[in-house]
């Protein structure tokens, strides 16, 4: 078990490092192509109204881009690997400072939204697969479709015309905290448990139908008992790895979630970050993006193995 | 989901957070846009000029003129020598009083430490004490801008330097240290907010306030939205889009008003067909419908751009005018006839490309107003947006005809700087070449020429020039403030050039 | 699974895998298939309507009318106005140009680039292969989503930025795919006995491998589609796609946002419409695989 074990987990630390490779190489890959002086973009974002020649000029030597791409890469990799990942543009802060001071708001929002989700569609699959081609599972079905099909964007939207503005309830300027986090997040969880349900339907109706589950049948046993002892221990893998890759969508699809809820996490900044030009921090999120796609992948494939004994063996 | 738990969640995470929101009952609270990031006077501290925190030596006046403020006078001896007097009833809120010392050392570490001072500052300027509360200034040319110097917030902030220094580099003790004159002085600054109180012996008399507490929402939507579930009075730099949202809510107001020093404007590509041709750009200038764009577009909330400038300025012209059977001879006499609906020249259509850019969103109303206009003249327009305007008008990727910016025209009272950097040979944005012999005599003749009526008259002449010679930067509007308030506040008016707090600011209801 | 998931939950299951299908005889299957046919007729009738529209429309998509700003729905006006009195209709005509062709066009684009790095991959093996699918696992690394994110925000906002960037993120698994689908074919007792009888790996490719693999690689694009579709209209909601005046859906919602209160429709109905269009799309994916998968067990 161990060994196995160790050996996953040094798999994904491979991965992690090519992440981190690609993640920082990219960026800069990409900069000469880069339009535009970001110096101005800056002066604008600190709100200096009128910046004379000098001003410019300075804050140009003071951010290193006045010096060739290939140097202001190399220096960007030597503190990175330190754990320093360079000051934003916009702020003059440190980039890693910025980011940890909305990482958890992000974290709670996402790890929220992850959990109600998978909650959501284990109840809605298992009652649909409980209930199959009965009007529950009819009802799933049409919610499945119909959540399917609303981009979560849109469904925010909704969300907040109707329901936070609408009806008032909740607050308009957030500060990430724990009971705030439930409107958002269960927006996320709505849309997203869609997919995973109809997924979670057509597994565990596929090992319903295997051999040793209708055995168990013809002998007798329960729906329930079928559903949870044979059909569940069996259906569930796709299910995993779906909610393994799309960790990698719900982090990505943080920003526009935090910019119509005005969450103060990282989505936001980032998107601040984006029309200010401050690559640093572009650089920065995109890296924590990846590694944190590998954690959470590697989670995944934890709890894969505990459940799957045999997985250990094939990975 | 249950609403009703829900609901009771959020009330009971809402009503942890009710008694502090009592006890500063009385405090302004505002959300404005932007993150004041530090206390380091040097960096940040023009925040603290317009939230009431920190003062300067003279103050910018809605009718374009200078007038002293920290100071008791400012008075050209020569052309060469200034005589400043510091006003004695003045103290930081740390109980030093304010004398020639004190506000020397604070331009001395001024331009030490801020590019934005010693950029602004010739080259032999000499700063000197002559009294306990008089400064000599002396240069070695004609410094006619000092008064808008001494009034931009981006350079000589008045503040102890002593008290500062004492701290090093750890700006957040700076907080509570009372460095500032203002009527109010720093409590507390967070990544969210910056909480200030009534600085009790200010100069100028009592603050109307208990204090004022700023917080940083950079989302326009949720700051209008904290007005009206009553987390703030007033909301900072709304969008005009959301002004029938706001006139529509009730406890909401959205006040505009107090034209300010720029405006959106135009920039022809003189260097290319058709704005290679006088009659072409004088033809445009008497095409657009400004009171169109400001009144019906816009409701009013910008202002009517009567010339380059706003008219409350002394050396404003007001010499734009609309007259759409002029602007069709002048196309006629510069060969681009009616053909149908379209206008052509060797068969070939006239047509514009009108570039704007996403970060100013009222462009977009802008341009499909000039769009609609100039197509009742037999002009096509076709609307291109670009992600960072100045590199698109100053380099060749973009095509572009006319390029629409918003701008400040004056600085603090000091209109060279805008036209050394867009109208004259060789200026940073001078996005065409534009390259007008007399408009350059005149530029460098304003840099140093001391008399008031002078300066005026030059600069009433390149206006004339820019509508009736050899135009190429013309205005589209005169921008004005305009706040988001609520009941409580309904009376505010947006503060010219950013003052958005003084002493008096309290409470006013609607008049 | 998909690596860019996009703002949409649109589960993405594993293609069928199974011999080569013809058209002729599943098109029976296809038009049993209640799910795919309502699909296909809404579908249908909003590519209808964004064809002939911008014909029948009786007004210019961005063209103001400030007399007639933010009308409700009615007669002069089906869809109500926005805020400088542009006709709604008229702009979700125009702009369904944008939202739904640029989400095919991304895929074409996709399943292209997809269908030749897989085929070569899986056809060449080898060091071909050892490299093609090191640059596959590379550009999987990033959760695509960011990867889209990292582009626009270096390249700026733009359409062809935008497009690009879907592109880059995600073509990476249609050549994983389209390499394994290569992979299993080789071995198809159909292939072999082609081989057999001497026919050169040429013609086979053409003639036996790549119709059922571009196929099976055509199914799951086209499972994509809604996917696609909400991910240019989210880009565009924020800021980094289609740029105004231009028409599109998620613009469209970015631009009244402030609007909702008091003119709901602002936001119906392009919610409406990215909501048909993603439902449609889906329901044609799902139905197409559907009847392969049947087919591919019988």
């Amino acid at each position: 078990m161990t060994r196995e074990l160790a050996a996953a987990v040094l798999r994904r630390l491979g991965q992690a490092v090519l992440t981190a490779l690609v993640a920082s190489t990219l960026v800069w890959a990409l900069l000469p192509l880069a339009p535009g002086d970001p110096v101005l973009r800056l002066m604008e974002a600190r709100h200096i109204l009128e910046p004379n020649d000098l001003q410019i000029a300075n804050l140009r030597a003071e951010l290193a881009l006045d010096q060739p791409l290939p140097l202001q890469y190399a220096n960007w990799l030597a503190r990175a690997v330190r754990g320093d990942l360079s000051i934003s543009y916009r702020t003059g802060r440190p980039v890693l400072e910025e980011i940890s001071e909305r990482l958890p708001a992000t974290m709670m929002l996402l790890g929220t939204a992850l959990a109600a989700s998978i909650l959501l569609s284990l109840v809605l699959a298992l009652v649909a697969v409980a209930w199959r081609d009965r009007w529950p599972d009819r009802l799933i079905l049409l919610y499945t479709q119909i959540g399917a099909a609303i981009p979560t964007f849109v469904f925010a939207l909704l969300v907040l015309q109707y329901v936070i503005v609408g009806a008032g309830i909740g607050r308009v300027l957030p500060q990430g905290s724990l009971a705030l986090v439930l409107l958002p997040a269960l927006t996320v969880a709505v849309d997203r448990a869609a997919g995973w349900t109809q997924l979670l339907r057509a597994s565990l109706i596929e090992a319903g139908n295997a051999n040793h589950a209708l055995v168990a049948r013809a002998r007798g046993a329960s729906r329930w008992h079928v559903i949870w002892h044979h059909a569940l221990p069996n259906g569930i893998l796709p299910f995993l790895t779906a909610i393994g890759v799309s960790i990698g969508a719900l982090i990505g699809g943080a920003p526009i979630i935090e910019e119509i809820f005005t969450w103060p996490g990282l989505g936001r900044y980032v998107l601040q970050a984006l029309s200010a030009r401050d690559y640093p921090v572009i650089q920065g999120f995109v890296l924590l993006s990846g590694l944190s796609y590998v954690a959470a992948s590697l989670a995944v494939d934890l709890v894969a193995m505990m459940l799957y004994p045999r997985l250990r063996k094939s990975s | 989901m249950n609403k009703s738990i829900l609901t009771a969640l959020l009330v009971a995470a809402l009503s942890t957070t009710a008694p502090l929101a009592e006890d500063a009952a009385k405090a302004l609270r505002i959300v404005t846009s932007f993150d004041i990031e530090s206390m380091n006077p040097a960096e940040d501290g023009f925040w603290m000029q317009e939230f009431g925190v920190a003062e300067l030596l003279m103050k910018f006046q809605p009718d374009g003129t200078n007038q002293p403020w920290l100071l008791q006078s400012l008075v050209a001896q020569d052309d060469l020598t200034w005589i400043a007097t510091v006003r004695n009833d003045v103290a930081f809120q740390n109980g030093r009083s304010l004398d020639a010392d004190a506000v020397l050392a604070a331009i001395e570490r001024q331009i030490a430490h801020s590019d934005g001072a010693r950029g602004s500052v010739p080259e032999g300027t000499r700063f000197e004490k002559t009294g306990d509360f008089e400064i000599t200034i002396s240069t070695t040319a004609p410094w006619p801008e000092l008064p808008g110097v001494l009034s931009n917030e981006g350079v000589f902030l008045i503040y102890d330097t002593a008290a500062v220094e004492a701290v090093g580099e750890d700006w957040r003790q700076l907080v509570g240290a009372g460095i500032y004159t203002g009527p109010y002085q720093v409590t507390a600054l967070t990544p969210d907010r910056l909480v200030t109180e009534r600085f009790d012996h200010y100069w100028r008399g009592e603050p109307a306030l208990p204090g004022v507490t700023v917080n940083f929402v950079s989302d326009p939507n949720a700051r209008i939205l904290a007005v009206q579930n009553d987390e703030a009075d007033i909301a900072l730099y709304p969008p005009i889009a959301a002004r029938p949202v706001v006139e529509a809510t009730p406890g909401l107001h959205f006040n505009y008003g107090t034209p300010s020093t720029g405006g959106f404007l135009g920039f022809m590509n003189i260097k290319a067909a058709p704005f290679d041709d006088v009659q072409v750009r004088q033809a445009l200038l008497k095409a657009i419908d400004y009171d169109e764009i400001a009144n019906v577009v816009f409701g009013g909330v910008l202002e009517q751009a009567t010339g380059l400038y706003n008219k409350s300025f002394p050396w404003a012209l007001e010499n734009y005018e609309t007259d759409l059977e002029e602007a069709a001879a002048l196309l006629d006499a510069a060969g681009w006839g009616l053909d149908g609906d379209v206008r052509r020249k060797d068969g070939e259509a006239l047509s514009l490309n009108l570039v704007i850019y996403p970060q100013q969103p009222d462009l977009v109303p802008m341009s499909g107003a000039i769009q609609a206009q100039l197509r009742k003249l037999g002009i096509e327009v076709k609307i291109t947006s670009v992600d960072d305007v100045y590199a698109a008008l100053l380099g060749n990727e973009v095509d572009w005809d006319l390029g629409l910016s918003s701008e400040g025209t004056v600085s603090w009272g000091v209109a060279s700087p805008f036209l050394n950097r867009y109208l004259a040979t060789g200026g940073g944005r001078n996005f065409a070449g534009y390259a007008n012999e007399e408009v350059q005599a005149l530029i460098g003749e304003l840099k140093v020429a001391v008399d008031t009526a002078r300066r005026d008259a030059i600069l009433q002449r390149i206006q004339t020039i820019l509508v009736e010679e050899d135009p190429y930067v013309f205005a589209l509007n005169i921008h004005q403030g305009r706040v988001v308030v609520n009941d409580a506040y309904a009376g505010y008016q947006p503060g010219f050039a950013l003052y958005h707090v003084s002493y008096e600011t309290g409470p006013s209801p609607a008049q | 699974m998909n690596m860019l998931d996009r703002f949409a939950s649109v589960a993405r299951p594993a293609p069928p895998t199974h011999d080569t299908v013809h058209w002729r005889r599943l098109w029976p299957r296809l038009l049993r298939h209640r799910g795919f046919c309502i699909g296909l007729v809404l579908g249908l009738a909003l590519l209808g309507l964004a064809a002939i529209g911008p014909f029948i429309a009786p007004y210019e998509p961005n063209w103001p009318d400030y007399a007639a700003a933010l009308r409700a729905p009615e007669p002069a006006h089906w869809l109500g106005t926005d805020a400088t009195g542009r006709d709604v209709l008229a702009r979700i005509l125009d702009g369904a140009h944008r939202s739904i062709g640029a989400a095919v066009f991304v895929l074409a684009t996709i399943f292209a680039i997809g269908l030749v790095v897989g085929a070569v991959a899986g056809m060449a093996g080898g060091v071909v292969d050892t490299v093609l699918m090191r640059l596959v696992d590379v550009m999987m690394t990033l959760p695509g989503l960011v990867l889209a994110f990292a582009i626009l925000g270096i390249l700026g906002p733009g359409f062809f930025n935008l497009l690009l960037a879907l592109v880059v993120a995600d073509w990476a698994y249609y050549a994983r795919l389209a390499r394994s689908l290569t992979l299993s074919a080789r071995t198809r007792p159909d292939v072999i006995a082609a081989r057999m009888a001497g026919i050169g790996w040429g013609r086979i490719l053409l003639g036996h491998i790549l119709p059922g693999v571009a196929l099976q690689l055509a199914v799951v694009a086209t499972l994509g589609i809604g996917g696609m579709i909400s991910a240019i209209s989210g880009f565009s909601f924020l800021g980094l796609g289609v740029q105004p005046p231009y028409a599109e859906w998620g613009a469209m919602l970015a631009e009244s946002r402030f609007y909702f209160p008091i003119a709901p429709w602002l936001l119906l109905v392009p919610a409406g419409s990215i909501f048909i269009a993603v439902l449609s799309a889906n329901l044609i994916g799902n139905g197409l695989r559907d009847v392969l998968e049947a087919k591919g067990r019988t």
